[in-house]
């Protein structure tokens, strides 16, 4: 057997679904030659399971290793597709890894470049199929995090902003340092409904944590008025001789409308 | 009158005016004190039904005019209700709008109020609060009002980040005819202060601590279709402002009819939306690829085509400088083919270090083939050996029945090229609001 090929094994790895569970998963896949079949961070799994703990020692080799072989702009790739809503993320990655310390720092061009396919750099159709599902994943991860920093809307509760946001993948930590910069002397939380966690901002400190549940408190007639004055402007700024909704869809898809002031 | 009020008739009569970017700028508030930032690629925060983007609160001051301009729904001789914002009311309502993340930051304009000066004089006292006492470090663009004086608009230069002097329209004769209160001169003598003030300003950048005087740049919006020019003398005029006064950007507003006037196209008239987008993407070609005026369009040939775009057009009526070959081509020609934009372009030299390109590989490269195809070679061959000549060219780029308006604009049928064929116009659409973020 050729020594960079992996044995495909029947086992589904599983991890606490954190950064260093991933890297931890992904190190003993390199090191024992393996790929498991699934790599996951719950239960629900027809095949056999593997627990893998989480090693912050080995999870560290990996990301010292990253740099190094193939560069710092692949170990910025990793962690927005950690981040990203990728299907199969964790077997993507392996790939992913296993392409880039065999390319070298060749591999930043590739990331540059948008994946051509040039012939000479990856091989094997299965490899390409996995980055493509990376790239993809990754790219909608910025734009979703471009998106949610146009689109984020707060409301001012006890002299706090509050903003309630349904993104598909988990962009606060990407948004987080516009926002800080943006309100520096503000307190802030922006609550994400999908993956339950809050961004929370006071007194200078900026963290993420966990919230199982959260709903928008009642809203002073002061915050009303505001509400009221910016759909008054919204709906005052259109021109109505150059209606043009597919545009406005273009820019503004109306998954990210559900919960912007103007549309409520 | 509340505050519900004015801003309702201060963000109408403030609308028309279509240029909206918070672009040009990047700025974190110093020491972490106060509120905002400013992106060079600038936020657009929302867009309204007409697909427009909206950055900035875009107001006037007051729609109080001393001016009787025929194409403005604010000219004195109109009947309509009249309200001026306080310059504390409306420093409040954009740091409680910037506060909430609905805008990047305000864009002040004003009717003329008493004298140009006086109205200055408001604007300035709006923005000195928010920048000094609310320490608002976010995106203001105020426009400068034709015959302040240059004390006024050189303070204000230094507490905005971009300012503007519309030059309304095209032509002085137009000018005279539709704004006989403005004059080309009144017009360019305070866009020619601006640029004196920038190059001193960039000079005297070297030092630490001097306060930055129009950051952004300047830049300038003229009303299309209201007046006869042809789309050649708005492209060469736009080289010259671009040339001569460094402006960063100027924006064509279609002219939508609001008043009547027997100097004006008739209230039924559709704003020419098409016309104005083939204007920015003609701006474009020669802001970002390179084109000059006189290469898109001639003397005899004045009018863009409604069909095709600018660049299309050019490479359609340009067959000698093509096919290329994208394995060798420079930048600047891989730029000219249609189809190839700045980023593909850039890929294509990164991805061609690893070996011969394909066009498989161009498209996933994201280089739009149905137009590029016609233009290049990969490595000798065309796109599936096929043969090209310039009508095939055309008759593949457009569909039937926009093909037999095209022959007839060709042939000089240029009276009402761009009524009547709705149908492309929403395809191309969907770029307008493009000029809102870059």
């Amino acid at each position: 057997m050729n020594k960079d090929e992996f044995r495909n094994i029947d086992i589904c790895c599983r991890y606490d679904g954190s950064f260093y569970g991933m890297l931890s998963c992904i190190f003993e896949s390199f090191e024992k030659r393996e790929m498991p079949i699934q790599i996951k961070s719950d239960d629900f799994s027809m095949f056999r399971m593997k627990g893998i703990e989480t090693n912050e020692e080995k999870a560290e080799r990996i990301l010292n290793a990253i740099p190094k072989k193939i560069g710092n702009e692949a170990l910025k790739y990793l962690k927005l597709a950690y981040l990203a809503n990728i299907e199969e993320k964790e077997i993507a990655l392996i790939h992913f890894l296993k392409e880039g310390f065999k390319c070298g720092r060749k591999f930043i061009q590739l990331i540059n470049t948008g994946w051509c396919p040039v012939k000479k750099v990856v091989t094997g159709a299965l490899t390409n199929k996995y980055l493509e599902k990376i790239q993809k994943g990754v790219n909608l991860l910025t734009l979703d995090s471009q998106r949610f920093i146009q689109f984020v809307r707060f409301s001012e509760i006890d002299g706090a902003l509050v903003s309630i946001i349904e993104p598909q993948n988990q962009v606060l930590p990407l948004i987080s340092n516009h926002f800080v910069e943006r309100y520096p002397n503000e307190k802030f939380l922006i609550y994400d409904k999908t993956h339950k966690t809050g961004l929370i901002y006071m007194d200078g400190e900026i963290r993420l944590e966990h919230i199982e549940e959260y709903q928008m408190p009642l809203l002073s007639e002061k915050e009303k008025d505001y509400q009221k004055l910016w759909k008054l402007f919204y709906n005052t700024v259109a021109i109505e001789e150059r209606k043009n909704e597919k545009c406005r869809m273009n820019f503004m898809p109306k998954k990210y409308r559900k919960n912007m002031t103007e549309f409520m | 009158m509340d505050i519900f009020e004015k801003l309702k008739i201060l963000t109408d009569s403030a609308k028309y005016d279509v240029a909206c970017t918070s672009s040009g700028v990047d700025r974190t508030s110093p020491k972490g004190e106060g509120i905002g930032t400013a992106r060079s690629h600038g936020i657009c925060h929302s867009f309204s039904s007409d697909g427009r983007c909206i950055s900035l609160l875009k107001v006037l001051m007051s729609n109080e005019c001393v001016y009787d301009c025929a194409y403005c729904q604010n000219r004195s001789s109109k009947d309509v209700k009249r309200a001026t914002f306080t310059p504390k009311e409306l420093a409040d309502l954009t740091i409680n709008f910037y506060k909430r993340n609905y805008i990047e930051g305000l864009f002040l304009s004003s009717g003329v109020i008493k004298s140009p000066n006086n109205t200055t004089e408001l604007m300035i006292e709006t923005i000195r609060i928010l920048r000094e006492e609310y320490k608002f470090y976010g995106y203001i663009h105020a426009k400068a009002i034709p015959g302040t004086g240059n004390g006024l608009v050189n303070e204000l230069g230094l507490l905005v980040d971009r300012m503007s002097v519309n030059i309304e329209l095209p032509s002085s004769q137009s000018l005279l005819s539709l704004a006989p209160d403005k004059s080309k001169e009144s017009i360019l003598k305070p866009m020619g202060f601006i640029k004196e003030r920038l190059n001193e300003s960039k000079e005297l950048a070297v030092y630490k601590g001097v306060p930055k005087f129009v950051p952004a740049g300047q830049s300038t919006q003229m009303i299309v279709g209201a007046s006869p020019e042809t789309d050649f003398s708005i492209i060469k005029l736009s080289e010259g402002l671009y040339d001569k006064y460094k402006l960063k950007r100027v924006f064509y507003s279609a002219y939508t009819p609001i008043v009547e006037s027997s100097r004006l196209p008739s209230l039924d008239t559709k704003p020419p939306l098409l016309r104005e987008n083939r204007l920015y993407q003609a701006d474009w070609l020669m802001r970002v690829y390179g084109f000059s005026a006189g290469e898109i369009l001639n003397e005899d040939n004045p009018m863009l085509n409604p069909y095709i775009d600018p660049k299309c057009n050019w490479a359609v009526n340009n067959p000698e400088k093509f096919p290329i070959d994208v394995n060798y081509a420079t930048h600047e020609n891989l730029l000219r083919v249609p189809g190839i934009g700045i980023l593909s372009a850039k890929k294509i030299i990164s991805a061609r270090k690893f070996g011969r390109l394909s066009f498989a590989d161009l498209k996933k490269l994201g280089v739009v083939l149905k137009r590029a195809q016609y233009f290049i070679v990969c490595s000798g061959k065309t796109h599936e050996n096929m043969r090209i000549n310039q009508s095939r060219i055309i008759n593949s780029l457009l569909s039937k029945a926009a093909l037999e308006r095209f022959l007839g604009f060709q042939q000089g049928v240029q009276v009402s090229v761009f009524d009547g064929f709705s149908g492309i116009e929403r395809k191309e659409n969907n770029l307008m609001a493009l000029s809102g973020q870059l």
